[in-house]
Parts: structure tokens; sequence; C-alpha cells
């Protein structure tokens, strides 16, 4: 249905509704401290903050894609009757709050954990409070996103196709590799900015399971909520830094959400 | 024989005895309406749907046997299908989906990129190789997967509608070329059509269902 | 091609494939079992609280971790928290869900193509924002104004008991926390807005139109009703997501530990706030305590989730 005439009224609501979703973006770019900028992000703690979550979003988002991406396989392809069960699973930590998360991760991996009492036991291994606990939160928190973008496509996707390659003589995981992998993949990829972008502004999973540590635990959005009321201005500037990555990782999304649906 | 079935195909509601045979060198022509069957029968030989009951036997090994559970996957049959809707990989270049099949079955690449040269060249799209599947004609695209079948040197050919996806203008010309390249083809050969014209072009031998 | 040839192909590959399948089988399996454990390690933790506590657990309102001997005992009520956290986000729901309204019915049935698609980016890019970007936003440039808002809402409205404040500061309220989850769940609910308005029978919607009335009409009488179920699931999946925002609430709102409804006030409650603020220097007795408050957050909001999911895959169907 094609009009030109436009009720007025939800014209107008409808341009108030996007200011407001766009506002958060434009103000703190008003606000931030630009001609300190510089001096700001040179400074250790920052640094040290952005560092830690460059390399642990990026990892947790590899990880993703690593377990992820064959999950969403599993559950796109299998016909096992436990199916709805195991989705519903894998979705779960996309509504469960991520303090909870966090905490369950404690519960599962912490030293008391009912993992965790026979790693530190048996190899001496104390997950929760390292960077590994990091990545773990923003894999539990991040991942699901992933599955659920990938899963799709892979349903989406011509299986006419796999059954020809099955036909010429490739074996299922070769049928994976050279067939439904590439026919999935702008879902893949955009599932990993996806998963990065998550991961990159985890805060409540990973504050619980690995702390706030500077220089070892402590990740961009954890610096800025320790700055609000210590240094207000330098957490507008690492917000600003949050805000470009998730830019450049969406930009890299644009031909998804170009597209329109 | 070269493939025998004998017992029951189906898909969903539909179900249908068969007894049937084909010796190397033959070629049966399979003809009948919408819904006779025809396509299940050649996913059941390949191996993407199983045989309701009954026996599919290929140079005397049991291919599926309901009875017994001998089920042989569809990448261990020595068979190659010419899909009615193609299905060739659009994200391949017509020389990799040729190719496809051999790199599955472990030939070296070189070998591989040489022999499905050979076979591009033998259904006349030598200069293709390098073309997309979406950048051909619809008879330039029937040509890709009669080479792509044929390249893997089949026991079995199975041919679904060989002409459904051609263009009037280009069908004489796959016409031509088929009958020429089932002759010279060693193994059985089953080709589902509707066209009796195909039958008498092509075939040694008939089945109405 | 000879047998023995084809023999070997077939158990080289077997081997890949087994690896295959154990990697696939494996990392489905392993979710599975994470999850499996941590629900349940969740519960059992969290029971051992609730046998002290009992009911007053859930309707307490102390949250004191106490010195650890018998004359200053251990008091740990999530009323105030678990209230507070349901204020805030209906306050959201009540401020975001008609601007999802105008905003799904603007893109699906009204906004022209060139608007249509930077407005779906925009609503797409957002939900990849951080929280703590709106918390910090909230924080720094909402706060102040939306102050200013409260202090005229009380001054209009100071008759209704709801908008009293017992004194007169208006910053970090429950108001304010509600405004900001309002825009974090305004993407969430409007995009399942905008999918079940478009399932609604087009030939109705012209019918009506067509019988003399205006579009607007034809949305009115066909395209709202048919989507309301919908909206009330999109409306939930934003109520959850409201409930278990952590950052951006915090930086909003004053954790009191008293049940408030007078959302203007400077006393809320929020408890994925006060896990998240606890958890680091809780003791051991009181960290039990925030996994038992942790799995009352968690059972809210699955409850939810699985009311809205519900409603919406029933409002699909009956389409």
């Amino acid at each position: 249905m094609k009009s030109q005439r436009i009720s007025p009224a939800l014209k107008v609501v409808a341009f108030i509704a996007a200011i407001f979703v766009a506002l958060p973006l434009l103000s703190i770019f008003v606000r931030v401290p630009w001609s300190d900028l510089g001096h700001m992000l040179s400074q250790k703690s920052t640094r040290d903050a952005l560092l830690i979550s460059l390399q642990t979003s990026v990892i947790a988002a590899l990880l993703s894609c690593l377990f992820g991406v064959p999950l969403a396989w599993f559950l796109a392809r299998s016909s096992t009757k436990w199916l709805s069960v195991l989705r519903v699973i894998c979705i779960t930590p996309m509504v469960l709050p991520p303090v909870v998360g966090g905490i369950a991760l404690l519960t599962a991996f912490g030293r008391q954990g009912i993992v965790g009492q026979y790693l530190y036991d048996w190899f001496n291994i104390s997950l929760p409070f390292t960077r590994t606990a990091v990545v773990m939160a923003q894999v539990f928190v991040a991942m699901p996103f992933l599955v659920l973008a990938v899963e799709a496509a892979f349903r989406q996707s011509d299986k006419g196709l796999e059954e020809a390659a099955r036909t010429m003589g490739a074996s299922p995981s070769r049928v994976f590799f050279t067939v439904a992998l590439p026919a999935a993949r702008p879902a893949v990829i955009a599932g990993i900015a996806l998963a990065w972008a998550r991961s990159l502004g985890e805060f409540g999973a990973s504050i619980t399971f690995a702390g706030s540590f500077p220089g070892r635990t402590q990740t961009l959005p954890m610096a800025v909520y320790e700055l609000v009321s210590v240094d207000y201005r330098l957490s507008l500037v690492l917000s600003l830094v949050l805000i470009f990555i998730s830019i450049a990782v969406l930009a890299a999304m644009r031909d998804r959400w170009l597209a329109g649906r | 024989m070269s493939i025998s079935l004998q017992g029951t195909i189906g898909r969903g509601e539909f179900e249908r005895a068969l007894n049937f045979s084909v010796a190397d060198g033959e070629v049966l022509a399979i003809t009948g309406p919408n819904g006779s069957g025809k396509s299940t029968i050649i996913h059941t030989i390949a191996g993407l749907i199983s045989l309701r009951s009954g026996q599919l036997q290929s140079d005397n090994i049991t291919w599926d046997e309901p009875s017994t559970r001998i089920w042989v996957a569809p990448e261990n049959r020595t068979c190659a299908v010419v899909f009615q809707d193609l299905r060739l990989f659009p994200h391949m270049n017509v020389i990799a989906n040729v190719s496809y099949g051999l790199r599955a079955h472990g030939v070296a690449k070189d070998e591989a990129m040489t022999r499905s040269s050979v076979a591009l060249t033998r259904v006349g799209l030598s200069s293709f190789e390098k073309r997309r599947p979406n950048d051909l004609s619809g008879g330039e695209r029937q040509r890709v997967a009669l080479a792509r079948a044929l390249v893997v040197e089949p026991r079995v050919l199975l041919l679904d509608e060989p002409l459904s996806a051609v263009d009037a203008s280009s069908r004489a010309a796959i016409r031509d070329l088929l009958p020429e390249v089932l002759s010279s083809f060693a193994g059985a050969t089953i080709l589902v059509t509707h066209d009796l014209g195909d039958v008498e072009a092509m075939a040694t031998r008939s089945l109405g269902l | 091609m000879s047998t023995p040839e084809q023999r070997e192909i077939i158990i080289r590959r077997g081997r890949a494939d087994t690896i295959f399948r154990g990697v696939i089988a494996s990392g489905a399996m392993l979710s599975l079992v994470v999850l499996a454990l941590i629900a349940g390690f969740l519960l059992f933790r969290g029971l051992e609280v609730f046998k002290d506590f009992g009911f007053s657990f859930l309707t307490g309102t102390q949250w004191d971790a106490g010195s650890g001997d018998a004359s200053a005992p251990a008091h740990f009520g999530i009323a105030a928290m678990l209230i507070g956290s349901i204020v805030t986000a209906v306050i959201a729901l009540i401020v975001a869900v008609p601007f999802a309204i105008a905003v799904s019915l603007f893109l699906e049935y009204y906004a022209p193509q060139f608007i249509r698609k930077p407005l779906t980016a925009i609503l797409d890019l957002v939900a990849a924002i951080p929280s703590v970007i709106y918390g910090i936003w909230g924080y720094a440039i909402l706060m102040p104004k939306a102050a200013g808002w409260a202090k005229s809402l009380n001054s209009w409205f100071d008759w209704i008991w709801i908008f009293k404040v017992p004194a007169p500061i208006f910053d970090r309220s429950p108001f304010i926390a509600g405004l900001l989850l309002a825009l974090m769940v305004l993407p969430i609910t409007t995009s399942v807005a905008r999918e079940v308005y478009s399932q609604a029978p087009r030939d109705q919607i012209d019918a009506a139109y067509g019988l003399g009335g205006t579009k607007w009409g034809g949305i009115r009488t066909v395209v709202m009703p048919f989507g309301r179920s919908g909206l009330v699931g999109g409306a939930m999946l934003g109520l959850g997501r409201a409930l278990g925002e952590t950052i951006a609430v915090y930086l909003v709102l004053n954790l009191v530990f008293k049940v408030n409804f007078q959302i203007l006030a400077s006393a809320g409650g929020n408890v994925a706030s006060l896990i998240a603020t606890r958890f680091g220097e809780a003791t051991p007795y009181e960290l039990k305590a925030l996994m038992a408050a942790g799995l009352v957050l968690f059972l809210v909001t699955l409850a939810v989730n699985a009311a809205a999911t519900y409603i919406v895959s029933r409002s699909r169907t009956s389409a």
C-alpha cells in the first residue's frame, strides 16, 4: 500500500521517535572534551581498558563463531526430538538478565562451582576474576545472537544444493564447508559483528563473573561505570570510543540493514 | 545388472511398487504424468530418500534394503544425477562446479581441473570455465549440469527431466547433444521425462508409470 | 573407477565425518550441559537462602549482611528492589509502547521508501549500542533535564499520590530510570510490533479504506485489533529487557531499601543493580543471598519472556 498522504500526527510522532533514539549518540558527541581528547586517550588506565576490551571482545566473537556456527547448523538440520528444548536453552542467555548470567557462570565455574571446584582441585585452575572469565562472560551473552542469525540463514538456504553435493560424492562435512557455509556467509559475518558489538558493550555478566580490576579485567564499560562519579569527562571520552567501535561494527553490517526488510 | 530396483518407493502420502533393472549401455526412459513419482525414483536411487520396502542394487552391491537395514550414503553411491532444477552451485564458477565431484572423491586438484576441462569441451562449453552459473543461459546451465554428472565417470547416470529447464531455442541443440553423450557413456542411464519425443530420441527402452 | 580405490576413500571420509559430527554434537551438548548446570546450581544455591528466610526473602525490604555473629544477624529481603525493578520497567513501557505503535504503523503503512530504510537502520543500530552508553547519556544529559520535567509534573499533579515527593529532590528517581529504559526497549518493541502489523490482512484494510474511510480508519478498525496480542507480546519482551537492565539503571537511580511507589522521588530499587554493586565485596552468606536474588530475577524474566513468546506466537498462528 503506497500513499503520498501521511497522517501528520503520525509523522510527527515518528520523527520524534527517530530523534529520541539517535539523541544519546549525538549529545555525547557534543559533550566530549575534544581538546583534551588525545591526552585522555593516552592515559594508561584508558589504554588498558581499551586494549582489554578489544582483546576480549575479539576473542569472544571468534569463539562465538567457532562454537556458534556448528551449533546453528545442528539446530537447523538435526531432527532430534530434543531440538526444541535445545533451542530454548540456547536462546535463554538472550533473555537472561546479564547479571544473572554472570552469577550463573560463577556458580558453574567459580572455585566452589559445580565444574569449577574440580578444575581447581585437579588442575589448579581458577577461572573467576581473570581475563578468561571476561571472555567467557562475553561469549555466554553474545553467542546466542550469532546462533539465531546463522540458524535462520541455514534454515533458508537451499537444501537441494546440499543434496546435489551429496550425490556428487561429498561427505556431510564437505557439504557443510563447501556448500552450506558459503551460502550462509553473509549471516555468519553479520552474526560475528553482532556478537562482537555485544561482547564489547557487555557489562553485567563480566562484572559479576570477572570483576572490575584495572589492567586485568576492567573493560571499557566497566571503566565508564567506575569513572562516572570520579572523572566524568574521562568516562565521556571512553563512551565515545565505545560508540565509535560500535558504529564501525555496524557499518560492517550495513548491507544487511540497508537492504531493508 | 548395473542397477536394479525391486520394491516400493514413497514420499509422504505417495507410494508406488516398482520392478526394473537397467544394464550397462542401456537408456531406460521412465515416463508418466506429473505426480506419478518420477522424481521420487531418481531421488531414491541417488539416496536422498530411502525405499519403503524391497531392495535397490547396483553391480550386485546393495544400496538400500530396509529389511536388512543396509543403507549406502548418497556420497558412496556410484551414480550421478542431473536434477530437474539443475542445482548448480551459484557461488562457484563453472569449472569449480564440474570439478566438485572429483575433488570430493579425492582426485588431486590438477587432475580434477584437466578432466573437468575435457568434460566441458565435450558438452561444448570450453570457454565458459570462469563464468558463474547465474550468467549462463538455460541451455548452457543444462550442459554444465551434464558435464558435472559425467565427469565423475558414474556407473549409473540419472537424468530428471533434462530438457525442462531449457528454453525452446536451445532445446534442439541439447536434444542433439544428449544422445551423442549417452551413446558414449558406458554405464546405465535412467531418464525421467514426460516428453515422448525425448524417449524416441534417446531411450533404448521405456517404462510407463 | 575401481572398487578398492573407492573403498579407501570411504574410510578416509568416514573419519573426517566422525570428527565433524563429534564437534557439532559436542558443541551443542556443551551449551546444553552448561546451561542446565547453571540453572540447576543457581536453584541449589538460592534454595539455601530461601530455606533460611522463607517467604520474607520476597517480602522483606532490609538488605543487611550483618556482622557475622549473633548480635547483628543478617537480613535479606528483596521486596524493595523487586518492586523497584517492576515500577521502573512499567514506566518504561507506558512511555515506549505508544511510540512503538506509532513508529511501527508509520514504517509499515505510511513511510515512503526513503524514510523507511534509514529509520529501520537507526532502529537496528540502536539495538547494538552498549547499555553503558545509554547509562552515561542518561546520567549526563537526560537526568538534569528530566529532573526539571519531574519538578513540573510534581507542581501540577501534586494531588495524585504517585507524583508526590517526600523531599524536593528530583534526581535519580524511578521516573528518570523509566524514561531511560523506555528509550532502550523501544527498538525491540517496535520491531515486534512491525512484524505483527505487517501480517494484517491487506484486503480487509483495503476494504475498510475503500468503504469511504480514510487510511487511518482502516488501520484503526483492522490493523490495530489484529495486532493487539502481538503488540502485547512485543511489550512484554521489552519488559523482560527492562527488568534485567543493570548499568544504565544504576547510573540514574538511587538505590534505597524501602518500597517506594512515588515515582518522582529520589529512591528506587533494581535487582540487577543490587547484584552488580554488592557482588564485589559480599560476604559468602550475602553472596548466596545475591544468588537467590538472581534466581528470583531469572524466574521473573523467564516468566515474562515465556508469556511474551506465547502471546506473539499465538498471534502469528491465528493470522
